[in-house]
């Protein structure tokens, strides 16, 4: 290591031979197959026979070595923490390296290209349908007398859940840690300047020739969410008009829940075509501060618009 | 197929009025009777808080482009 350190205005070190650096020696012998060898593979990573125990220098034995050199060796986007997984894999319960012959990183992406859950990825389980859809098509020069005949384009395989049944279904979940976090009350939401005597709020009484000029300014509204928007109080103020129904108990609440619904293609790689097209929702009840992160998992996927236009060409240049 | 038989490929217009007529057709059938029953009348629901709460589902946004490329 010393020897390397020669660029001008270093000092070089004195007359210290390897041989003074014991615990140096592994790392300037692992070191050598990074820097001089162009393949990137020394000649002891492939003949780990190689290797004697000399060479281990601070580790216990070839296996720690080898990982550790694994790690540094390569590109450095490896965290410790990634480091402590591999390690929790190679010790964890049913691991063995028998298992592994003539397993590698292509055969790896293989089985997980062609993999599908008995069920298929969109599980009946997980309430996912599939329905066929009808399109009535238009043909220039050519009317018809009503939608249903001109001609039909079936588009099957619709893949689509219930919307009630996603609903019912996040919304009674105990077990989400959103359960607690919905908003289900609408409500106004001010903003109160430092200083502002809170029983005058909203009484518009106080004509604003009267303050002088220390008085602090008004309360504003703030429109954060769903919950505190003024659509939001017009329906739940006509939800607590409407009759309720006789057979609910008196403590029931009636409450609005607030659908957010999103749909917008989406490309799943840089490169070709692969895409989708999904609708999505989201509950408006939920602070957009959960909502928005993608860690929370507060999207819900309703359906996936196929792609047509393959089928479309076809029908009508054939 | 011969009722559409020109040989010729659909205008930009067609196809931009088949997608949305899909769209439409996909939103027929998410917006299905047991919804619209939940949208009019509400639903009872022991929710995961464990309140039971008659919710009424409104569509309150939906941000959307249509596929007309």
């Amino acid at each position: 290591m010393e020897d390397r350190c020669d660029a001008p205005g270093l000092s070089r070190p004195g007359n210290i031979t390897m041989a003074d650096r014991p615990s140096l020696a592994w790392l300037r012998h692992a070191l050598a197959s990074t820097l001089e060898d162009d393949d990137g593979d020394s000649d002891w990573e492939d003949d780990p026979d190689g290797i004697t125990e000399d060479d281990y220098g601070p580790f216990e034995n070839c296996s720690q070595l080898r990982l550790t050199d694994w790690w540094y060796g390569q590109s450095g986007a490896k965290s410790m923490g990634d480091f402590d997984d591999l390690l929790s894999v190679l010790s964890s319960k049913g691991f063995e390296l028998s298992h592994l012959r003539g397993f590698g990183a292509k055969k790896a992406e293989k089985m997980l290209d062609g993999f599908e859950d008995d069920n298929g990825i969109f599980s009946k389980d997980d309430g996912w349908m599939r329905s066929d859809v009808y399109l009535s098509l238009p043909k220039t020069f050519l009317s018809h007398k009503t939608e249903s005949a001109a001609p039909q384009l079936a588009i099957p395989g619709v893949v689509h859940r219930s919307l009630l049944g996603l609903v019912k279904g996040v919304v009674t979940d105990e077990g989400a840690p959103h359960s607690v976090k919905y908003h289900w009350r609408p409500h106004q939401m001010w903003w109160y300047p430092p200083d502002h005597p809170q029983e005058s709020v909203h009484s518009s009484a106080t004509p604003s020739s009267d303050q002088g000029p220390h008085t602090p300014p008004d309360p504003i509204r703030v429109h954060t969410d769903c919950y505190n928007s003024d659509a939001m109080l017009e329906e739940d103020a006509k939800l607590r008009k409407q009759a309720r129904d006789p057979t609910d108990d008196p403590s029931t609440e009636y409450c609005i829940l607030p659908l957010l619904i999103w749909s917008d293609a989406t490309h799943l790689s840089d490169f070709g075509h692969a895409s989708l097209w999904p609708i999505y929702v989201y509950f408006g009840n939920l602070s957009q501060y959960i909502r928005g992160r993608p860690t929370e998992f507060a999207a819900q996927h309703l359906a996936y618009i196929p792609d047509v236009s393959a089928s479309f060409q076809v029908l009508f240049t054939s | 197929m011969h009722m559409f038989g020109t040989r010729r490929p659909p205008t930009d217009d067609v196809l931009k009025f088949c997608r949305r007529e899909l769209y439409q057709q996909i939103w027929h059938l998410l917006l299905d009777d047991d919804f619209i029953n939940a949208y009019e009348h509400g639903f009872l629901v022991k929710c995961g808080d464990g309140i039971i709460r008659r919710l009424f589902p409104r569509i309150f946004t939906y941000s959307a482009d249509y596929p007309e490329k």
